[in-house]
């Protein structure tokens, strides 16, 4: 096979073994690979029905063909699983270097069964996989355990682990690799800490085998020509202040959460905007494998209540941290960051979790005796204190540990949650921007902006804006953009390059970059009619195993605050978002019911059974 | 016409007097396209208007005492 070394590893974890399994080149083409083999391999092998922390569930690691070949931004790879957070499917991304080295080793992907008696790490070294103990390693944080087990293995191999969070079944634990970069969502690393799996530690010198290296080539060339000239002209923003200069925009558009998702407009924005970060944190760019555009910031704090050197943070942590808990102290968002980045938590959970909290306690419904600490909003020292006191399920934090749904649900007000399918949102206010919160609601694996995400047309103006406040022929553009995204995820590419230079500029958003470099990179010959077929099978595979698990339009919801109470603030100052209307739209677009569940025309046109 | 304008980031070089948030006299009829002209942002520049929280184009036409903001295009998230 070419773009693919052609083996998935298979490791289970109660009986201690490593067996590989050789990748079927049908199935590889039909579901691409990374985010694609994920769901076909869980779906074959999960229990949609089952409980997420059981041992049975199994636990993927997937790169895409894309992966390692020198494609811009190709260093991403997906973890799959049932996710204990919501009972969804989960498929978490990340970059970095891990990714790369991981298909280096020669396996596309790895599956994770079981459960070890007692906690072990996977070496992998050029092909050879092998479980170690890691009794030395539990209770170590995610830098220490990187640390030690590069002394132990290479000094150059890669790792991916869990912290103290994903040790304790934080349920949004995530998993780091290379230290800084996350599998941040919907409880990854609590998947991985249940099957007593403290690491993923690889070194591999392989190189990915390329079916048309000098057709590969000259394309890459000629898109990174134009990527080039256009940062000639005018430097990207992403590169200049990462994704935290998005707060500008969605300020400014009324539609950056604020309190809790009471309103969509920060007065302290300013305060934690990108270009803040810069001027006072910023030390370096980080960029993963391969990638032109380097939005990784590594910051150091120099600030007398706090220290510390990491990566972020991010405009999703800035928001969930910033505005959402009503904290423009900068300084307590990055340290808090960085105590997630060193505990293994999601960054957007954990931040939107204590803005609930905040909001409990300000309603009365929370006694700040239960917290054993004041939680009032723009406390930046609770912040730092909770996101830790989280991580290690300590006091109060055992409760935090949980995500916000079951927080709010514990104390009467359910209601109070800004989740989907109890995932917390990332920053993008519905009422402000309607197609957010149906790609919100449909999302997978729910609140996400990662699978499928209309701040591009409605915010971004990429490739062409829609008026954010419009929800009329939203459906149409979401769900394109929701099967793009599957593409993408699944062929080994990170969305930021993506979705502006390898996609065609109109609102069909046809993935005709992504099909030229896997048609080099794989030899399989796709029409763009099948590929954007493979985005749309991958979709409704991953609402299979949503509807087997009993999800239906009822899951498919925003909280009231969103749909019924009126923005108080800023553009969209009273308006609701309208998410009844359009996933009336959308089910008809996926030819699904107005239930919600996939009918049997779309399913027999991507040839998937039930 | 009275405008209010807020410039943001690079665009804050246009504003008079340095400061990126000001009031504008602009003659009644004028657009965007207009206003641009007048605070002389190059025509190429790629960017992101706001009028009173509306995605602006350069053919859109101001009123008195609207708000506009201008910040470069921003991506990600």
């Amino acid at each position: 096979m070419y773009g693919w070394m052609g083996k998935i590893l298979r490791v289970d974890l109660t009986a201690g073994t490593c067996k590989e399994d050789p990748v079927d080149p049908s199935v590889a083409k039909d579901y691409i690979g990374g985010r694609g083999l994920g769901i076909y391999l869980l779906r074959r092998e999960g229990d949609a029905k089952g409980d997420a922390l059981a041992p049975e569930n199994p636990l993927i690691m997937a790169t895409g063909p894309l992966t390692g070949t020198g494609a811009p931004t190709g260093a991403r790879y997906m973890v799959m699983t049932k996710s204990p957070l919501t009972g969804a499917v989960t498929c978490s991304n990340s970059g970095g270097m891990f990714p790369t080295e991981l298909k280096r080793t020669g396996y596309d992907a790895i599956i994770f069964t079981g459960r070890s008696d007692a906690p072990v790490y996977l070496w992998i070294d050029q092909g050879k996989a092998e479980l170690r103990p890691a009794n030395h390693l539990w209770g170590k944080n995610t830098h220490e355990t990187t640390d030690m087990l590069l002394k132990e293995t290479q000094a150059n191999a890669r790792v991916a682990c869990i912290g103290p969070a994903g040790e304790k079944k934080v349920l949004f634990a995530s998993i780091m690799n290379d230290k800084h970069r996350a599998a941040g969502r919907s409880g990854v690393g609590a998947v991985m800490g249940s099957k007593n799996l403290k690491a993923v530690a690889v070194r591999g010198k392989g190189r990915v085998p390329l079916a048309d290296a000098d057709g590969f080539k000259a394309f890459n060339k000629q898109i990174l020509d134009v990527f080039n000239a256009g940062v000639k002209q005018a430097p990207l923003g992403l590169t200049v202040n990462g994704t935290a200069g998005v707060v500008m925009s969605t300020q400014n558009f009324g539609v950056l959460p604020t309190k809790n998702w009471q309103q969509g407009t920060f007065d302290g924005w300013e305060k934690i905007h990108g270009e803040e970060l810069t001027r006072r944190f910023l030390k370096k760019n980080i960029a993963c494998y391969g990638c032109p555009i380097g939005c990784g910031r590594m910051t150091r704090i120099d600030d007398p209540r706090f220290s510390g050197e990491g990566e972020g943070p991010e405009y999703e942590t800035i928001y969930a941290m910033g505005s959402n808990c009503m904290i423009d102290d900068l300084a307590a968002i990055v340290k808090a960051n960085y105590i997630c980045n060193e505990l293994g938590l999601d960054t957007i959970t954990m931040g939107a979790t204590l803005a609930c909290a905040m909001e409990l306690v300000d309603r009365g419904y929370l006694p700040e005796e239960r917290v054993g600490r004041s939680l009032a909003w723009g406390d930046g020292d609770a912040l730092v204190e909770l996101t830790r006191m989280t991580g290690m399920r300590e006091g109060f934090g055992d409760q935090l540990a949980e995500g916000s749904y079951r927080l709010a649900e514990r104390y009467g007000h359910p209601e109070l949650a800004p989740v989907s399918k109890k995932q917390e949102f990332p920053g993008y206010e519905p009422r402000g921007a309607q197609a957010m919160g149906l790609a919100y609601a449909t999302s997978p694996i729910g609140g996400s902006h990662m699978r499928g995400d209309p701040a591009y047309f409605e915010l971004f103006s990429v490739p062409k804006p829609m008026d954010p406040h419009i929800w009329e022929g939203k459906a149409k553009v979401t769900a394109a953009f929701q099967d793009l995204s599957a593409i993408i995820d699944s062929a080994g590419l990170c969305i930021f390059f993506a979705v502006r230079n390898l996609a065609a500029k109109d609102l069909g958003v046809a993935p005709t970059g992504v099909l030229e470099y896997l048609n080099a990179a794989t030899g399989m010959d796709y029409t763009l009619e099948e590929l954007m077929l493979a985005g749309e099978r991958i979709i409704n595979a991953e609402r299979l195993f949503l509807a087997e698990a009993g999800f239906s339009r009822k899951d498919d919801s925003l909280p009231d605050r969103l749909t019924q109470t009126p923005a108080p603030t800023g553009p969209a100052k009273g308006m609701v978002c309208h998410l009844d209307s359009m996933l009336d739209d959308y089910y008809e677009v996926r030819g699904w019911s107005q239930d919600g569940i996939p009918e049997k025309a779309v399913l027999e046109k991507l040839s998937l059974v039930v | 016409m009275r405008i209010h304008v807020t410039l943001y980031s690079e665009f804050k070089q246009f504003a008079p007097g340095g400061t990126g948030s000001f009031n504008l006299d602009l003659p009644p009829g004028a657009s965007l396209g207009h206003c641009f002209e007048h605070l002389t942002i190059p025509e190429n520049s790629e960017y992101t208007a706001l009028v009173n929280g509306r995605r602006a184009g350069r053919d859109t036409l101001l009123r008195e005492a609207d708000t506009l903001v201008v910040f470069p295009l921003i991506c990600g998230g």
